[in-house]
């Protein structure tokens, strides 16, 4: 049984903004599931359906195989991470992570013992006195965990929980996340607009466009065979480069259909070989480089080993294995097989 | 850099000087209630408000408390009245102004506007109908009709001054709240109020010094004189034929010292509130 269980979900606002349209998903007990898409996807209206504080306009939400969608909040037995964490500033770091098991009732030694450990899994022991107020970033991001983890809820809802942390700590958080589910095995639902995080956290990431689930799958599944055009660009820094079917001949000898688009990623592209790029620039990032220029007609982007030499003519000879190729349909955006 | 010291040090001493002029026109009359509630009977009015007493006269002040009969009651009234009202303008309002701030329902902004429409009606205006309405419920000669309108949100500018300041809190404390396990009221008495501190010590500064000066609804309503405020008692000073000025001043000292006191000792909530809301 699955533990969290969307069905036909569907969100529209007033004025017949459609958030979320019929959404199937399933999140497995243990599962790390990232829910990533561009701004305005509708992912955190998804994510807020799943919590209780927006209801659906049609669909169902299970957990656990009984239906939720009615329930308040409060009886969902799920903990949320949002986006500017949300710590109540008036409370104690240790009031905070308290506070849902203050709710619930607990024993005051129980709530004491329990907001102990949850504050030294995170190594943030040493701030249970403080005020939100006189926390860094980092520090708050872990008080916002605590007091998720505290409750040993049956689900964990993130909202973009580290947007608003510098690229370092970011890098940092994600390893700590990743941890945190290894060692809890708890069930995660996490959105994020971050493709990175999305590759990285998730043991599957679901992607959203316009309200519309797109893909499921394992990262490296949903990268290497994308759904569609739009997973395929959307997934991957630098996007996919797309062409349109004339380049095909200079590609290789497999043939393809008439009028399709094809896709190719610049990490796939290797030196040598009979494709020739007109290179209008480079960008050096150490330890690859990224040659922007023409192929074919169609501006295109390759990623190289870091100490690729460009030729004096500018042309850089490449190639690319026939099954890294992807057909698209060019009405549907659809991959073909 | 010196050329322009000297015009801007004199805009700063011309603002000081208006601003000295202003708090001396306002502390003036403060200053002649003090003198008048030391001077011999029948003389505050003849010396004028610049001539020095000959002689202080502090028995002044125990003879206009005696005057006004029974002190202690009348304080005892007035203090259970204004807490009465602090609290009923705090709950009620704050809980209207996160309704309207926070609660999504049909017609929301335009039930706020009426509330603020409300404020356009003067309280002379209000009065007679307001005291048929108690009239007929049969709580003429209580207090009830000091308190009730304060609990039914008589006081829509402070519904206002809430609503604007939890428009300030971010949303996602609120849910927060509610996904960590609270319902309404737990999330605006556990969360929401106590951020609200600012606007509930505005409001009860606001309307203690309200509730205590008041003189015209404790008149209209409170005919015993067991349930006389202090304002009511005041008002005993004014006979037909006397009005006896020193006892009168020295009773106005002592009912505006609690005030001057609240004061002093809020300042900060007060100007915070005076910015809040704009007034002034």
């Amino acid at each position: 049984m699955a533990a969290l269980e969307l069905t036909a979900l569907c969100k529209s606002f007033p004025g017949g903004m459609e958030a979320v349209v019929d959404v199937d998903l399933q999140v497995q007990e243990g599962e790390f599931l990232v829910l990533v898409g561009p701004s305005g996807c509708g992912k955190s209206t998804l994510l807020r359906m799943v919590a209780g504080l927006e209801s659906p306009t049609r669909g169902e939400i299970r957990m656990n195989g009984q239906k939720v969608h009615h329930l308040e909040p409060k009886e969902r037995d799920v903990a949320m991470v949002f986006q500017n964490y949300a710590l109540y500033p008036h409370m104690t770091v240790a009031g905070n992570i308290a506070f849902p098991l203050k709710m619930a009732r607990n024993s005051r030694k129980k709530i004491r013992a329990a907001v102990q450990e949850a504050a030294e899994l995170l190594g943030i022991a040493e701030l249970l006195e403080r005020k939100p107020a006189a926390l860094s970033g980092g520090q708050q991001q872990r008080v916002a965990l605590a007091r998720a983890l505290v409750r040993r809820p049956r689900l964990f809802l993130f909202d973009e929980p580290l947007s608003n942390v510098d690229a370092k700590l970011r890098a940092e958080m994600r390893a700590e996340l990743a941890k945190l589910h290894r060692e809890t095995r708890a069930t995660m639902l996490y959105v994020t607009h971050d493709q990175v995080e999305a590759m990285t956290l998730g043991s599957r990431i679901a992607v959203l466009h316009r309200g519309r689930l797109q893909q499921v799958g394992a990262p490296t599944e949903v990268y290497h065979q994308p759904a569609n055009m739009f997973v395929a660009s959307f997934l991957g820094a630098p996007p996919m480069n797309f062409l349109s079917d004339q380049a095909a001949a200079a590609l290789g000898p497999k043939s393809y259909r008439q009028g399709v688009i094809l896709g190719f990623r610049p990490h796939d592209a290797m030196l040598g070989g009979d494709c020739r790029m007109k290179v209008h620039f480079r960008e050096d990032l150490g330890h690859e480089s990224l040659f922007h220029g023409v192929f074919e007609g169609h501006e295109v982007i390759l990623a190289l080993p870091g100490q690729t030499k460009l030729p004096s003519d500018g042309e850089l000879a490449f190639h690319l294995p026939a099954d890294r190729v992807h057909a698209f349909d060019p009405d549907s955006g659809i991959r073909l097989p | 850099m010196t050329a322009n010291a000297g015009p801007r040090g004199l805009a700063k001493g011309l603002h000081r000087a208006l601003l000295l002029v202003l708090a001396a026109a306002f502390l003036l009359p403060l200053l002649w209630m003090v003198a008048a509630s030391l001077q011999p009977q029948g003389k505050a009015l003849e010396y004028g408000m610049f001539q020095f007493p000959e002689g202080l006269h502090p028995e002044n002040y125990p003879q206009a408390l005696a005057q006004m009969g029974g002190f202690g009651r009348l304080l005892l009234n007035t203090t259970l009245l204004t807490l009465a009202c602090i609290a009923g303008q705090l709950f009620c309002c704050s809980l209207a102004g996160y309704a309207f701030a926070r609660l999504r329902f049909p017609g929301r902004d335009g039930l706020f506007l009426l509330v603020l429409a409300t404020m356009m009606l003067p309280p002379q205006v209000l009065a007679i109908p307001q005291f048929l309405f108690f009239r007929q419920l049969g709580l003429i000669d209580t207090f009830y009709p000091l308190i009730l309108p304060t609990v039914l949100g008589g006081a829509p500018f402070f519904i206002f001054l809430f609503r604007q300041y939890f428009l300030t809190l971010p949303v996602e404390l609120a849910e927060a709240a509610r996904v960590d396990g609270c319902g309404f009221f737990g999330t605006y008495f556990r969360i929401m109020l106590p951020l609200a501190k600012p606007v509930v010590g505005t409001v009860a500064i606001f309307t203690f010094l309200a509730t205590w000066n008041d003189f015209w609804a404790p008149l209209i309503y409170l005919n015993s004189e067991d349930k006389q405020t202090l304002s009511l008692a005041l008002a005993s000073f004014n006979q037909s034929y006397r009005v006896a000025v020193e006892w009168l001043m020295a009773g106005s000292s002592v009912i505006l010292a609690p005030c001057a006191l609240v004061y002093f000792l809020t300042q900060g909530w007060f100007l915070r509130g005076v910015r809040l809301s704009g007034k002034g």
